[in-house]
């Protein structure tokens, strides 16, 4: 079932002395449970499109659709709030709050959908123990390793069960074995909970886990390639 | 949460918190306690007046107090005392005999104002009594006998048992001169008073006066003297043709004085806050510009922005007021202490004496100012949060995490 749907999406910056054109013209349709890298080079547009998915940007032309809503057509505050109820961002650095311990990080955005404790304590734990942080759960984000703070930033994304993961460059500042870990994890959460993965990445470790692999390369895609079924 | 994550992050950079937290308690402790001085300078003269000179509400004839004529005595006044007698919020009263004079002895003679007391009721309404440093208040049952101050008596040149001529005029408008043998000599802390003011027994004067029970003034300690307006309503109501007046028509610079305290203290305090507010918003505005990426990311995950402008009020409102409960903590420790054990300024006590003001001040701040000033610090915070909050919500969530 296609739950995004993005038509001739064109963005271009203008706040620059020249304007910028980061997306020109792009076509892109995802169904739910899917796994989908994004890849290209550096100011190909993958960041960009993943915003604009995720309800982080306005297109400058076309329209986006994410579960049967146009979000291009959103004031600030609709967006806000349809982030906070559809989409689990996972960034690649500062993730975290840093003055919250682990717990309470994935705690917050229960917070902000005004869950009760009981609820949102047992969700914690039980997420904090599937990203095998259940040890971790007392310590603030410098007391963590980059590849656990990873870890708990993809904890507080499922933790009000969004429809949709995004992903911008997640393993970027990981070592490979913490990067493998953390693919392992995404991997095994999309099969089980059939949510929707879309990464934007240069890495080839999480390219060749993804299922889709969509390549953008001056704000075009260039190619969309199923990859492997699992 | 909210308030979790807004506590802690006023302890993220504890240096830079620190500074303007001891900023903002220092500059309240100070204006606080500089505020506590000045209450309790004018209470301690409000109290000296009362207590030495005026009481807290006086009768005379309507005209009595622009002339001092000595035909302005109040007639009836054994009514007037019985009056005075029943009313409930009356602690004690009494009569006086008041008549303007020449005090004169072997070198000088000067204008004074001659006060016929009764020794028995004079010491239940003021504490003159107590100033006497020389001699006694009327102690002994003889005759003639007068009671000055320090100051008259170093003008006159007078010691205890000298005598002086008192010269004045009677009720039939003939000038009459009497000797008085100086029994006491009086210090207050006001020198222009001592200079001025001289005691008799009422009944010598009246002997000068022709008039016997010859009465000009009734003055009065109430109970109460937060019911000083509703006493005196009912003296009027009671005493039409008298004119009642309270400490507070009878010196009006005194009223002022008690009145201005508020006004004082908002100015005081306001600027003093005012000039806080600029190092709080600096400070804010550096924690909401350092962490931009972190704005942000909440943005992103779905923080709206109502909560955002939240987070920031609430935490410049925790810095201001940790200072402020430790600032105002502190003042209210140091206006206890020095209440009970004074600040003593004897180095200052001749320019002090001028003022009528004591060489040992004790501060006092009345309870309601601790509120006025909680209220003032929470306005000033919520203000001061104002430009780092509304700077922190024109951020754009894409923009902001891109931001290194």
């Amino acid at each position: 079932m296609e739950v995004i749907k993005a038509t001739n999406l064109i963005k271009t910056y203008t706040e620059t002395k020249v304007p910028v054109r980061a997306l020109r013209g792009v076509d892109l349709s995802v169904s739910q449970g899917e796994f989908v890298a994004i890849k290209g080079p550096s100011g190909s547009g993958k960041t960009t499109l993943l915003n604009i998915i995720g309800g982080l940007d306005h297109p400058t032309e076309g329209t986006i659709t994410v579960g049967g809503q146009d979000i291009s057509k959103l004031r600030d505050n609709q967006l806000i709030d349809f982030r906070l109820h559809n989409i689990g961002f996972v960034f690649q650095s500062f993730n975290l709050i840093p003055v919250l311990t682990a717990k309470e990080n994935v705690e917050f955005i229960m917070l902000l959908q005004n869950w009760d404790e009981k609820t949102r304590t047992q969700r914690t734990l039980q997420l904090l123990h599937e990203v095998g942080l259940e040890d971790k759960i007392d310590q603030r984000p410098s007391e963590l390793s980059g590849g656990q703070q990873q870890r708990v930033a993809i904890a507080r994304a499922l933790a009000t069960k969004p429809k949709y993961i995004l992903a911008d460059e997640p393993t970027a500042n990981l070592d490979s074995v913490s990067a493998g870990k953390l693919l392992d994890l995404m991997a095994a959460l999309n099969k089980h909970e059939q949510m929707t993965f879309i990464f934007s990445t240069h890495d080839q470790r999480v390219i060749d886990r993804a299922r889709r692999v969509i390549t953008l390369e001056d704000g075009k895609i260039v190619s969309d390639v199923l990859q492997h079924q699992d | 949460m909210l308030n979790k994550i807004a506590w802690r992050n006023v302890w993220r950079n504890k240096t830079r918190s620190l500074v303007i937290v001891s900023a903002i308690a220092l500059g309240l402790w100070g204006s606080v306690f500089m505020i506590s001085i000045s209450t309790g300078v004018s209470v301690a003269r409000k109290q000296e007046v009362i207590h030495s000179q005026l009481s807290h509400i006086q009768i005379h004839t309507p005209n009595f107090r622009s002339n001092y004529e000595v035909s302005e005595y109040i007639p009836d006044a054994q009514k007037i005392a019985a009056v005075l007698a029943k009313d409930p919020n009356i602690q004690s009263f009494t009569a006086r005999t008041i008549v303007t004079g020449m005090a004169s002895s072997p070198i000088t003679g000067t204008g004074v104002m001659i006060h016929g007391i009764d020794p028995v009721t004079e010491p239940q309404v003021t504490d003159v009594y107590k100033d006497v440093v020389e001699g006694g208040f009327f102690a002994e049952d003889k005759k003639n006998r007068a009671v000055v101050g320090r100051a008259l008596a170093k003008k006159l040149n007078l010691k205890l048992n000298s005598k002086m001529v008192l010269t004045l005029q009677d009720t039939a408008g003939n000038l009459v001169s009497g000797a008085f043998r100086i029994s006491g000599i009086y210090e207050t802390v006001s020198t222009k008073y001592d200079e001025a003011n001289i005691y008799l027994r009422s009944t010598d004067i009246n002997i000068l006066t022709g008039t016997d029970g010859l009465v000009h003034e009734f003055a009065m300690l109430l109970k109460d003297d937060e019911q000083l307006e509703l006493t005196k309503a009912r003296l009027v109501a009671a005493m039409p043709a008298l004119k009642v007046e309270t400490w507070k028509d009878l010196s009006p610079e005194l009223r002022y004085m008690d009145e201005m305290m508020d006004y004082f203290l908002y100015i005081f305090v306001g600027v003093v806050l005012l000039a806080l507010a600029f190092g709080l918003v600096n400070t804010m505005l550096m924690a909401v510009l350092e962490r931009v990426r972190e704005l942000g990311m909440l943005m992103a995950i779905g923080m709206t922005k109502v909560r955002l402008f939240f987070m920031i009020v609430l935490e410049t409102m925790f810095m201001a007021i940790t200072g402020a409960v430790a600032g105002i903590g502190f003042a209210h420790f140091s206006i206890v202490y020095f209440s009970r054990h004074g600040i003593d300024l004897s180095f200052l006590q001749k320019g002090l004496a001028e003022f009528g003001i004591g060489t040992v001040l004790y501060p006092a701040l009345e309870p309601r100012y601790y509120f006025i000033l909680a209220v003032m610090v929470f306005v000033f915070s919520v203000l001061s949060a104002l430009y780092p909050a509304l700077k922190a919500l024109e951020l754009n969530p894409v923009q902001a995490i891109r931001k290194i």
